[in-house]
């Protein structure tokens, strides 16, 4: 900065202030772009895990699925517990069509599961969740519920695992 | 700076033009910038109520498969879209048909679309539902009915 003329100083003064003011500019556009981003996908995991939540609530206390329990004259569904025969499809979890979803129970071959896609992409978002349940093949009568509950006879729970990804 | 009484510098003009420009700038970037949050804050609360709608009307379904349940009655109330500056009208379009909500304001035309499970098969549902409205749903010929 040599002092050649009356005001040179000022006008390099005021450059340097322009310049900076507008990389300050820039990197302010480019923090809000950031932070556009992060809402976003925010947005995205916020949609994925609830639709996972109310799969998950759905899997466990579902009439579709849940195992009956029936005397001569009542009935009703015990939640935690499946039915091998069971239909299980996105529908009957809720599950709307742009994702995709795999739920399984160890040891158990559900008859009819159309909740069996692969996740492929080892780095993409999914909602998973393990936990047990108690199957069953058909329905369970009043006496045998009741065995059940006070420790009578105790079904074996089963490890159910459920995964949902954005497809 | 001033070599005759009244004449202004160069600097001094390079400097109102910088200011002139400066405060137009930032004026606009805090008019871009609200508009972004308050663009995300009614998208985001958009969401909200397409999901806590559809997990309502997912619990409904389980009465569908309990033939014990005889009689039936629920409530729900959406709820509504606010921003700081100003109250925002929305609604819930819904289509069964192809089993989508899409939530409309009267913002921008920002609109959020959320797909679903419910279907025709087992929901009659107005066509739209307004934010902050109540629906009543019953059991109406093997249908959740909801008014």
């Amino acid at each position: 900065m040599i002092k050649t003329k009356k005001g040179q100083i000022v006008i390099l003064d005021v450059l340097f202030a322009v310049v900076i003011i507008i990389l300050m500019f820039f990197l302010l556009m480019k923090l809000a772009e950031v932070q556009v981003y992060k809402i976003n996908s925010d947005k995205q995991i916020e949609k994925l895990n609830n639709v996972g939540t109310l799969a998950f609530k759905k899997a466990l206390n579902n009439p579709q699925i849940n195992c009956k329990v029936v005397d001569s004259v009542n009935s009703f569904y015990l939640p935690g517990t499946i039915q091998e025969s069971a239909v299980i499809t996105k529908k009957t979890l809720g599950i709307p069509g742009d994702y995709n979803c795999s739920f399984l129970i160890s040891g158990v071959s559900i008859s009819s599961n159309a909740c069996n896609q692969v996740l492929t992409d080892t780095n993409a978002e999914s909602y998973n969740v393990d936990f047990n349940v108690i199957t069953c093949s058909g329905n369970y009568t009043k006496q045998n519920y009741f065995k059940y509950i006070t420790g009578d006879r105790s079904p074996s729970s089963k490890q159910a695992t459920l995964k949902i990804w954005r497809s | 700076m001033f070599k005759n009484k009244g004449q202004l510098s160069i600097e001094v003009l390079i400097i109102l033009i910088f200011l002139i420009t400066f405060i137009y700038v930032y004026n606009n970037l805090g008019e871009q910038t609200v508009y972004t949050l308050e663009v995300n804050k009614i998208k985001e609360q958009e969401q909200g109520i397409a999901i806590s709608l559809n997990e309502f009307l997912e619990s409904q379904k389980s009465i569908l498969y309990d033939s014990s349940i005889i009689d039936y009655n629920s409530t729900y109330r959406l709820s509504n879209i606010s921003i700081p500056s100003k109250k925002v009208v929305c609604y819930v379009d819904i289509n069964l048909d192809i089993s989508q909500m899409l939530v409309i304001s009267d913002y921008s035309n920002i609109n959020t679309v959320y797909n679903s499970t419910i279907s025709n098969t087992e929901f009659i549902l107005p066509h739209r539902i307004n934010c902050g409205q109540e629906i009543i749903c019953d059991l109406n010929t093997g249908k959740i009915e909801c008014n």
